[in-house]
């Protein structure tokens, strides 16, 4: 049996019990820590030779032993094996016993109590009375401590009150301690690099992502300012993001490059929120190095995307000008050649324009050359319902003579302007002569100013002695849907619509 | 153009081939209805069937050949008309002036 010559009062033990484990829990930095630190303190302070804690797996339905702590000198090996290797179910034990009932409980002797299943190992090392208490979370019971003494121990009350607080201020470390814990491992196994970083200019914490996108040491990260790390370029923008953060204010995607220990640059995009009163920042960042790259890839394909559309455009337009240009030669020729087919001996026409859509040829005053256009105006037309070309033709060829004959005089100096206009949807054609043109009150000599007698103009023309003729106009009327003098009359324009 | 002239009893028969039109034919044709007129012989038929075409000029040939043997009493009808030749005829009037048959034989029968 073992005795404590110095031991304090009672009061004064609690006291200090209370104020150790307090501190115990203030100045742990880990769970284990504390825990090992209060069984100490209790154990020291109480008077109380083994202290075990034991935990609650809430999915396996079962109390863990979490760590055990005795004073030095005393050997209770086997206890303290079987301590840290059972485990207890509810009700089961000193410990199940306390989890059932949420309350502390005291055993003068453990050897004699009915459930209390290490009694034979305590007994053979003279271990007798025992006490536990619920470290209790809103009212829920999250562990229990216990703790044995080698001398047989009547319940105290007043001790068991105070450690019932000492319990609860157990149950809550405990509990911030597996919260602190499990934020510690989603901070250790973010794929994101979260920091936090201080107003001073340097990272104060970083997870390990930042060694895995950066390569860098925990420490070479926390030894540098980290606008070090920023590319030249982007620390303007990074330090009016930090100014904005300082003012309080949050930053949300922003873009920069950090350098990365291989000297290569890593796009990272952030999130961050200041703390001012504690003068840092929690932020996360994203190394999106890939996805800029893909998108800078887009953005190029799309430009060349565009130029090659433009370039495509370029190509049609080119072609479109070498088919028009093509047309034009081809019509050039046709003309041209319908031109030289005339017998020989025939006279100069010249071509002032050959476009598809605008043909105009310098015609001179003579017979032969009226019969050297009809070919021109057949190939022209030589798409056309024969019926339509039958009747342009003939106008043309009326008119044609008309303006050589009245116009011109058959005066082979003197030249007939006429043009040829194909649209989609109708046929134009324009016969200008040199002359002065004519009046309509003058045509008596032509069927047309005498509708009800084709045989009247034929006498007038025999008394003038013009050769026979006279039935143009009408037979061009006929033929034609629109047909147009000047007001000199020494100029028509004819059209045929494409139906 | 060709004109190739047949005569039965009185009446001549003009078997005209080519157009008849400005400086293509016109002439040709008024030459021959004026010696056929010279010669008296005011009883005349014209085969059309292949006479292509006929322009205005032409067309005036025929009106004023038409006075000319009607002033002398005779006769000019036509027969066997392209349906261009017919067309034009009809466009200026001068079916309503002319007589003309489908057939020779009945052109023949009418004089």
């Amino acid at each position: 049996m073992r005795s404590y010559p110095d031991r304090p009062t009672r009061a004064a033990q609690q006291l200090a019990a209370e104020y150790v484990s307090a501190r115990a829990l203030a100045e742990s930095a880990t769970l284990a820590e504390a825990v090992t630190r209060i069984l100490q303190a209790l154990c020291e302070e109480l008077g109380w030779d083994y202290g075990a804690i034991w935990s609650l797996d809430a999915d396996s339905g079962i109390l863990r032993c979490v760590d055990t702590w005795h004073l030095p000198g005393l050997a209770v090996p086997e206890f303290d094996a079987v301590t840290r290797g059972t485990t207890f179910a509810r009700g089961v034990g000193l410990p199940g016993r306390v989890w059932a009932t949420g309350e502390p409980a005291w055993l003068s002797d453990v050897v004699t109590d009915a459930n209390f299943p290490r009694a034979p190992v305590a007994q053979a090392e003279g271990l007798r009375s025992a006490f536990a208490l619920p470290l209790l979370i809103r009212g829920q019971v999250v562990g229990v401590m216990e703790f044995f003494s080698h001398e047989i121990r009547e319940p105290d009350d007043v001790l068991l009150s105070m450690l019932t607080r000492v319990g609860a201020q157990v149950g809550q470390f405990l509990e911030r301690k597996r919260a602190e814990e499990e934020l510690d491992r989603f901070f250790t196994l973010s794929l994101d690099m979260l920091c936090v970083a201080g107003f001073d200019g340097y990272l104060k914490r970083v997870n390990p992502a930042w060694e895995r996108v950066l390569g860098y040491t925990r420490e070479e990260l926390l030894e540098r300012p980290y606008l070090g790390f920023v590319h030249p370029d982007d620390r303007v923008a990074t330090t009016a993001a930090l100014q904005t953060l300082g003012d309080g204010g949050h930053v949300v995607s922003f873009e920069h490059r950090y350098r990365a220990s291989d000297g290569t640059y890593r796009w990272l995009q952030w999130a961050a929120v200041p703390y001012p009163t504690e003068q840092t920042v929690y932020a996360a960042a994203r190394d999106i190095t890939e996805q800029k790259e893909a998108r800078e890839t887009i953005v190029r394909y799309s430009k060349d995307l565009v130029k090659a559309r433009e370039a495509q455009a370029a190509d049609a337009k080119r072609l479109a000008r070498l088919v028009s240009e093509l047309e034009v030669r081809n019509l050039l020729n046709l003309v041209q050649s319908a031109l030289q087919d005339s017998s020989e001996g025939a006279v100069a026409i010249e071509v002032i324009s050959a476009q598809p859509t605008w043909v105009e040829l310098l015609v001179p005053c003579v017979r032969e050359a009226a019969e050297q256009i009809q070919p021109v105006i057949a190939r022209l037309g030589a798409d056309l319902r024969p019926d339509v070309l039958e009747s342009v033709g003939d106008a043309f060829r009326e008119l044609l003579l008309n303006a050589v004959e009245w116009g011109g005089r058959w005066d082979p100096t003197r030249k007939v302007r006429i043009a040829f206009v194909r649209a989609n949807r109708v046929l134009i054609y324009r016969i200008a002569d040199p002359g002065p043109g004519f009046k309509l009150d003058d045509l008596d000599h032509a069927a047309i100013a005498h509708p009800g007698d084709p045989l009247e103009h034929e006498k007038i023309r025999q008394e003038k002695g013009l050769r026979a003729g006279g039935f143009g106009l009408l037979m061009v009327r006929a033929k034609v849907d629109e047909l147009v003098y000047n007001e000199k009359h020494n100029e028509v324009i004819f059209m045929k619509y494409l139906d | 153009m060709q004109i190739a002239e047949r005569t039965i009893g009185d009446l001549t028969i003009l078997d005209v081939k080519g157009p008849i039109a400005e400086g293509d034919g016109d002439d040709e044709f008024r030459d021959a209805v004026n010696r056929l007129v010279e010669r008296g012989r005011l009883l005349v038929l014209l085969n059309l069937a292949e006479v292509p075409h006929i322009d205005s000029t032409g067309l005036g040939v025929l009106a004023s050949k038409y006075v000319t043997l009607r002033r002398r009493g005779g006769q000019l009808k036509l027969c066997i008309l392209s349906q261009r030749t017919r067309r034009v005829l009809e466009t200026t009037k001068l079916i309503k002036i002319f007589e003309v048959f489908d057939t020779e034989a009945e052109a023949v029968r009418s004089f």
